[in-house]
Parts: C-alpha cells; structure tokens; sequence
C-alpha cells in the first residue's frame, strides 16, 4: 500500500526565500554601516575631520563637522597673535555657546568670561610662535549646529557640525 | 573608526580565549557560571564604549560585533577547515558502554557527566545502555542508545539452589 511521506510542517518556501533575501539586503546594509563608520562618516574617523583658516590667516582651526553626542572630542585652534598685543583674545559664539560643553582647555586661558552670545577666552601670549589651543568638547544636543570661532579683531571661521543621537 | 576596532578587536580576544578554555568551561550552565559570563560581558562594556552613550555608538558595535559573527559563519561554511579551528571537532567518549577514560580526562569530563546526560535525554540508567556518548562542539554530551535491551541485571542467587517445581 503506497503511503505518502508528507513533512510534518508546511511548505512555505517563498516566504523563506524572500526572508533570505531580506536578511542578505540586511547583511549588506551592516556592511555599509561598518564601512561607513571606519571612514568617519559617523563621527571619529578621517572623513569627519577638516581644517578651516580664517579669511585674514588670524586663526586655522581643525575641527570635526560629523560627532556623536556625549562623546568627546578634540580640535586644535591656532591663533596668530595681533601685532603689540598683551593677551591673546578668542572667541566661542554660535551653538558652541551653548550646545557644546567645554570640558578641558589646554593651555588655561588667563582669564574666561561669558555672554549670552559668546565665551571669551584671554591667553597670554606664548614665547615661541603662535599660540595653539587643544579644546576637548562634549557635544550635548543632537542635530545640526553653527560654530564661530574668531580671534579678536580677526575674521571669523565659521562652519557647521552635525552631531549623531 | 575607533569603535568598529574596538568591537572587532574584542571580538577577537573573547574568541581566542574562550577556545583556549575548552569546551566544558561554559558549556555546564552552573550559577556561577552564569554569574562569570555576565562579570565577562561586565569587562568588556568598558573597552568599547568608556563613557560614550550615544545610540550610534552603541549600533556600530554591535552591527560590528554580528557582522563579524556572521562574516565567520559564512567562511566556516564554505571552508570547514577553519570551523574546525574556530569551533573544535566532536569526540565519542563512550564505546557501546565502554568509556574512553583517557579522551574523557582530557576533556574534563567525568562518567557521572555522561551518565547525566543519559538520564535527562534518554532515561537511560546504566552506560551499557549507550551505544554512544558523544563530546559535542558545543561542550554538550549527546546520547546514542543501545539497540538492544541490555541483559537484565543478575539476580542475587542463595547459596542454596534455587527452587525448582
């Protein structure tokens, strides 16, 4: 008597294929991510950093314009000092007022005020070239900012960054 | 960038070391040894994230981390060569009830962990039951039954004859 062998779960092969197909388009997606975040399109990589000068060479700051938030980060601002000058002025403005926290500063400004609209930082001028400052920031707020840096009575930079969740 | 090395290198470390720590080392779910793979996950929190609590961090190492694990899978299934050295080989440590005592001391395995075996997947009493024990990949022991019933334990005989009608 011929039996049939039928298997004890359905058939539901198309729906698994397409699931493959997904999880194939899933695994490439994840190699674009990966891909993505090595070359610092996410923040902390090579493509997140850049180097902007001033129109008048007052000040060349190499920033990152692509951050994730609560991570910190490190930029370096060089600042040409203005000829007969007793201190060195710099000024934060923008968003980097107030979505930015400034955690560590090196080296130590003379002296460090602030309004609503900017920090300003007086360095005391240094005895060899031109003065380099190593900000460590921490980025608060999520989304697109305006960053100002400007020496004073020099030209400022100005440029956007987009910080990640 | 620097997360995605973190993650791949973790992945590396816990990988080498827990194939130098042998199969059984996870594979019998104590307490404690439930209590070490969460102090183990502990450890590592610190190195790929350090103070970092943004969600995009926190994607990037773990698409890292399972894209690794998928990456694997998918050279140990066309190269079984290099899943013999990720994952080990299985191991008969029971020879139709005979054990293998000196496989089974190498593994770190006893005849109790056999017998266990054999009583919470078969209800098997006594090894001559088992046809086979195998040390599987993953530290479990798998149970292969005897065909045949096995001859019924003696009787303990009187010394006098036993009666006869």
């Amino acid at each position: 008597m011929a039996q049939t062998q039928s298997p004890p779960v359905p058939d539901h092969m198309a729906f698994q294929r397409r699931s493959w197909r997904i999880e194939r388009a899933g695994w490439i997606g994840m190699a674009v991510l990966v891909s993505a975040a090595l070359a610092g399109l996410l923040g902390d990589g090579p493509l997140s950093r850049t180097t902007l000068a001033a129109t008048d060479g007052s000040i060349e700051a190499q920033v990152s314009r692509l951050d994730r938030i609560t991570r910190d980060i490190d930029w370096t601002i060089r600042v040409q000092a203005a000829p007969a000058a007793e201190t060195i002025g710099l000024q934060l403005s923008g968003d980097l007022r107030d979505t930015i926290r400034v955690e560590d500063m090196v080296p130590a400004p003379v002296k460090a005020t602030g309004s609503a609209e900017r920090l300003h930082f007086a360095f005391a001028p240094p005895p060899d070239g031109a003065l380099v400052v190593s900000l460590r920031l921490r980025p608060q707020q999520v989304g697109w900012h305006r960053h100002t840096i400007q020496r004073d009575g020099g030209a400022p930079v100005t440029f956007t960054q987009f910080v990640f969740p | 960038m620097e997360s995605v090395v973190r993650a791949a290198l973790v992945y590396v470390i816990l990988l080498v070391i827990l194939r130098l720590a042998g199969r059984r080392t996870l594979a019998e779910m104590t307490s404690f040894d439930f209590v070490l793979l969460l102090v183990i996950g502990e450890s590592t929190q610190q190195a790929l994230l350090g103070d970092d609590f943004s969600i995009t961090t926190a994607a990037i190492v773990i698409v890292t981390l399972v894209g690794i694990d998928i990456g694997l899978s998918l050279i140990k299934r066309d190269f079984p060569a290099v899943a013999r050295v990720i994952d080990g080989v299985p191991m008969v440590v029971v020879d139709h009830g005979r054990p293998l005592r000196d496989r089974m001391r190498q593994a770190r395995i006893g005849v109790d962990d056999v017998l266990e075996a054999a009583r919470s997947r078969h209800g098997l009493e006594r090894l001559e039951e088992i046809k086979f024990a195998v040390l599987e990949i993953s530290g479990g022991i798998s149970i292969v039954p005897a065909d045949d019933p096995p001859p019924p334990e003696p009787e303990p005989r009187s010394k006098n004859a036993a009666k006869s009608r």
